[in-house]
C-alpha cells in the first residue's frame, strides 16, 4: 500500500507546468442564522466545479460555482405548547432554498514538494438564493394552492487555508490532484420579500437568511 | 508527513460530507385562523413572527404594535376598531444591553390591550394578562374585559393579581377604569341607563359606565360561608314602568332572583325546576326559562316583575325537555343540544302562546334563526343510537334541518361531512344558508325556501371557518399554512382570495422592544 502511494505521488522532481485546472468539489459555507432551521435541521453540503488559471507556479486565479438546496416539510398538525400537544387547524408547509454560490479569487501556493503544496486563498463571494414555500409536503406549483417564490442575493468574502496533494503527471500533459481547505466566510444577509404585496404597492418583508462562519471544501481535479 | 496529511484529509472529508446540525426550537402555526373582521380589512395574528397584519384587497400591512406580540383579536361591534390582546418582553437586568430575549436573564412580560383602527394603534392600555373575555356596551363605545375561568386558557399571574378585577376601556380615547367585583365574574350585562351589571360568586355589582364607579353591590346571600354561583343572567326591561330588572338564576336552584336596578329591591320566585337557560324578548317584554331536566318552559311577563307571585310565572308544557332558548322577534325557539335523543324544536309564540313542534332528523348541535324570523336552521349531529336502513344512514350523519317558521314545514338534508361553518343571510326576496363542509372545497348556498338544489361555489382551498363581516360580506379562512382568506359577497357569490400573508416577517428575529439601546439602534 505504501509503495503504491509512493509510486503515485512521486514525480519527476520538478513542478508540473500547467496553465489550467478544473476540479469537482463539495463543501459548505456555514449558515450562521437560526432562521435556516426552518429549512432543515441539518445543513446539506453544496457541490460544484472549480476552474483555475495559473499565473505562475505559485499563483493561480480560481473561480468556482456551487449549487445546493436546503429543504424540509414542516408539520403543523401538532405542536408543543405549554407542556401539551395542541392540534393545529392548519396542515403544515414545505420549504426549499436553492443555493448558488460563486467564488472568485487568487490562490497562493507554497510548493513544498512536487506532490504536496499548502496554500492560502482569498476569494470574493456572490450568493443567490431562491426561496420556495408550498403547502403540505410540496413546493410544486401544481400541487400547492399557495406558493411563495422569492429570490435574494448577497455578497461576501472567504479566506481559507488548504493543501493540495498531486499525483504523478500523466504523459507530462495532465496531473490529477486533490485538495482540502477550510477557513472563514463573511457575507451580507439575503433579504427576501413578497414583491408588491403591501397595501401601498411596496414589498412585504419575509426576512433574511445569512451565511457566515466556517468554510469547508474538498475536491478532486486535474491540471493541464 | 503523508500519514498526517491523509488523516487530516479524512477528517475534513467527513466534516464536509456529514452535514452540520442546526437545532430548531420553534414550532406552531404561522397564522391564527381566528381572524378579526373590521371595516377596513381583516386583521390576522401571526404567532410565529409575533406580528399583527391587516389584509384587504389592496394588500398586506404590518400593524406596528411597538414590539408587542398579539395573542388574541376581538373586533368592536361596529367594525371600526379591533382590540388586540398583546404582550411585550422587558429585560429587567440592570445595565443590560441585551438585544434579543435570549440575551436577557431576567425577562418580564408586560400585557397590553391595543386598540387598532385603520391599520394603526390609536391607544394602548395596560391590562392584567389574565383578563381573557371581552364584552361591549350597548353602543359599542366601552369594552369590558374580565377573567372568565370557564373560557379556558392559561392564567398568567406575575406578582399578585385580583382575579375579580374587571377593566373598563373607553374605545374612543383608550381611558381605562377598573373595579373589583368579587370572586369569579361570570357575565357582564349592560342596562339602558348606562350601567354594567357584573355577576360573580355570591354578589352582583353594577358599575356606572361614565365614571367607572360602583353604584351597587348586592349580595346573593347573607351567609358569608355560602357560595352561590350564578348560572344565567339577563336584563328584563318593563316598558310600562321603565324599570330594568336583573333576572338571575343560580346553580342547582329553582329560584329566580330579580333585582330592580332602580330601587335595588330584590325579589325571589320559584320556577319549580332548575333552569338551564333564560331568553329575553324585548318585542313582547317577556322572558322564557327552559329546563334540561323538565319538559316545560316558563314565561314571565315583565309587567309582572313588580308584583311577582306564583301566578306571574306561566308554565308551558313540552313533549321533550329543552335546555336552550333562541329568541326571535316575538317568539322563542326552544331546543335541546345536550341530549342525544331529543329531536324536537319548539316555536313558542309569545303573543298567543301557540306552540309549534318541529321534529328534526337528528339531535340539534346548533340552531340559528334568520333576521326576518321566517326560517330557522339547525345543524344536526349523528345520533348515539342509530337505527337501520335509511334511518341508519341519516342517523349516522351530520346534516341541516331547515324549518319554515311561517308554513311550519321542516326539511332535513344529509351532509357529506360535518358542517364547520354555517351562516344565514337574507336579501329582499330570499333567505339563504351559507354552509362549509369539512374537507370540501365547495361553499354551498342553500335557498331556505327551496333547499334541495343548493348553489355551489368553488373554493381555492378547504375552508376552516366562515364569519360575517361588518359590511355584510363574509370572510372565509382556509386550511393553508402560508395563509389564505377569502371574502365572499353573498349577493353575487364572488370570492376575493388573499394568500401567502403568513410568511410576513417569518425570518425576522424579534428584538427586545421598548428598550433604550434598541430604540437608538432603530
Amino acid at each position: 500500500m505504501n509503495s503504491l502511494l509512493a509510486a503515485l505521488l512521486s514525480g519527476s522532481g520538478t513542478m508540473f507546468d500547467h496553465n489550467y485546472s478544473v476540479a469537482l468539489e463539495s463543501g459548505l459555507v456555514e449558515q450562521n442564522d437560526v432562521d435556516w432551521d426552518l429549512m432543515d435541521n441539518w445543513q446539506r453540503a453544496t457541490g460544484g466545479v472549480r476552474v483555475g488559471y495559473a499565473m505562475s507556479p505559485n499563483l493561480e486565479i480560481l473561480g468556482s460555482i456551487h449549487v445546493g438546496s436546503q429543504s424540509s416539510s414542516y408539520g403543523d398538525y401538532y405542536y408543543y405548547e405549554d407542556y401539551e400537544y395542541t392540534e393545529s387547524l392548519l396542515g403544515g408547509y414545505a420549504t426549499n432554498v436553492n443555493e448558488t454560490l460563486i467564488h472568485v479569487g487568487p490562490k497562493f501556493s507554497w510548493n513544498l514538494t512536487s506532490w504536496f503544496a499548502p496554500y492560502a486563498t482569498v476569494q470574493g463571494l456572490l450568493i443567490h438564493n431562491q426561496l420556495q414555500m408550498g403547502e403540505g409536503y410540496s413546493v410544486d406549483e401544481e400541487d400547492s394552492a399557495t406558493l411563495v417564490n422569492a429570490s435574494a442575493m448577497g455578497v461576501g468574502a472567504t479566506g481559507a487555508l488548504g493543501f493540495e496533494v498531486r499525483l504523478r503527471p500523466i504523459a507530462k500533459k495532465v496531473q490529477l490532484f486533490t485538495y482540502a481547505e477550510t477557513g472563514t466566510t463573511g457575507s451580507t444577509a439575503l433579504n427576501f420579500a413578497l414583491k408588491d404585496a403591501a397595501a401601498d404597492g411596496s414589498d412585504i418583508n419575509i426576512g433574511d437568511l445569512g451565511y457566515g462562519g466556517g468554510y469547508y471544501r474538498i475536491g478532486i481535479g486535474t491540471k493541464f | 508527513m503523508m500519514r498526517h496529511s491523509i488523516s487530516l484529509l479524512t477528517v475534513l472529508a467527513l466534516g464536509v460530507a456529514c452535514d452540520t446540525y442546526q437545532p430548531d426550537d420553534r414550532s406552531g402555526a404561522l397564522w391564527d385562523t381566528d381572524v378579526a373582521s373590521a371595516n377596513d380589512g381583516i386583521y390576522i395574528n401571526l404567532p410565529f413572527a409575533g406580528d399583527l397584519i391587516r389584509v384587504n384587497v389592496d394588500g398586506i400591512q404590518v400593524v406596528d404594535l411597538a414590539g408587542a406580540s398579539p395573542s388574541r383579536l376581538v373586533e368592536s361591534p361596529d367594525g371600526s376598531q379591533v382590540l388586540v390582546f398583546a404582550s411585550w418582553q422587558e429585560c429587567k437586568n440592570a445595565d443590560d444591553e441585551a438585544v434579543f430575549p435570549e440575551d436577557c436573564d431576567e425577562l418580564v412580560n408586560n400585557s397590553v390591550l391595543s386598540i387598532v383602527s385603520e391599520g394603526a394603534v390609536t391607544s394602548e392600555v395596560d391590562i392584567p394578562s389574565h383578563l381573557n373575555t371581552v364584552s361591549f356596551s350597548n353602543d359599542g363605545s366601552i369594552a369590558v374585559a374580565y377573567l372568565d375561568y370557564d373560557a379556558g386558557g392559561d392564567i398568567q399571574v406575575e406578582g399578585f393579581a385580583d382575579l375579580g378585577e374587571v377593566a373598563f376601556i373607553r374605545l374612543e380615547d383608550g381611558s381605562k377604569g377598573s373595579a373589583s367585583v368579587g370572586f369569579s365574574p361570570k357575565k357582564v350585562l349592560f342596562s339602558p341607563d348606562n350601567q354594567a351589571v357584573v355577576m360573580s360568586r355570591s354578589q352582583v355589582v353594577a358599575v356606572d359606565l361614565d365614571s367607572f364607579e360602583k353604584t351597587l353591590e348586592a349580595p346573593l346571600t347573607l351567609d358569608a360561608d355560602q357560595a352561590i354561583d350564578p348560572s344565567g343572567a339577563e336584563l328584563a326591561y318593563d316598558p310600562q314602568s321603565g324599570v330594568t330588572n336583573l333576572l338571575l338564576t343560580v346553580q342547582g336552584s329553582s329560584d329566580i332572583y330579580m333585582l330592580d336596578l332602580q330601587s335595588k329591591y330584590w325579589n325571589i320566585g320559584d320556577l319549580g325546576a332548575v333552569p338551564s337557560a333564560i331568553g329575553v324578548d324585548d318585542v313582547t317584554a317577556q322572558s322564557v326559562f327552559v329546563f334540561s331536566g323538565t319538559s316545560k318552559a316558563v314565561v314571565l311577563d315583565h309587567s309582572q316583575l313588580a308584583t311577582l307571585n306564583a301566578s306571574s310565572l306561566e308554565d308551558i308544557d313540552l313533549e321533550e325537555s329543552s335546555n336552550k332558548a333562541l329568541m326571535g322577534g316575538g317568539f322563542a325557539l326552544l331546543y335541546n343540544d345536550a341530549s342525544g335523543a331529543v329531536h324536537d324544536v319548539y316555536k313558542l309564540d309569545l303573543e298567543t302562546r301557540d306552540l309549534t313542534e318541529f321534529v328534526v332528523s337528528n339531535p340539534v348541535s346548533e340552531l340559528m334563526v334568520t333576521e326576518s324570523g321566517n326560517f330557522a336552521v339547525a345543524v344536526v349531529r349523528p345520533e348515539n343510537n342509530a337505527g337501520s336502513g335509511v334511518d341508519y344512514y341519516t342517523d349516522s350523519r351530520w346534516g341541516l334541518s331547515i324549518m319554515d317558521l311561517v308554513s311550519e314545514d321542516v326539511i332535513s338534508l344529509v351532509a357529506e361531512s360535518q358542517p364547520i361553518g354555517v351562516a344565514l343571510v337574507e336579501d329582499e326576496t330570499n333567505s339563504y344558508a351559507l354552509a362549509l363542509l369539512e374537507g370540501s372545497d365547495t361553499l354551498l348556498q342553500v335557498n331556505l325556501a327551496m333547499p334541495n338544489s343548493p348553489a355551489e361555489v368553488d373554493l381555492p382551498a378547504p375552508p376552516v371557518s366562515i364569519a360575517a363581516m361588518p359590511d355584510g360580506n363574509f370572510v372565509i379562512t382556509h386550511n393553508q399554512s402560508l395563509g389564505m382568506v377569502s371574502i365572499l359577497d353573498p349577493a353575487t357569490l364572488e370570492l376575493q382570495t388573499m394568500s401567502n400573508f403568513a410568511v410576513t416577517n417569518m425570518f425576522e428575529q424579534k428584538e427586545l422592544p421598548r428598550t433604550e439601546g434598541n430604540e437608538e439602534a432603530e
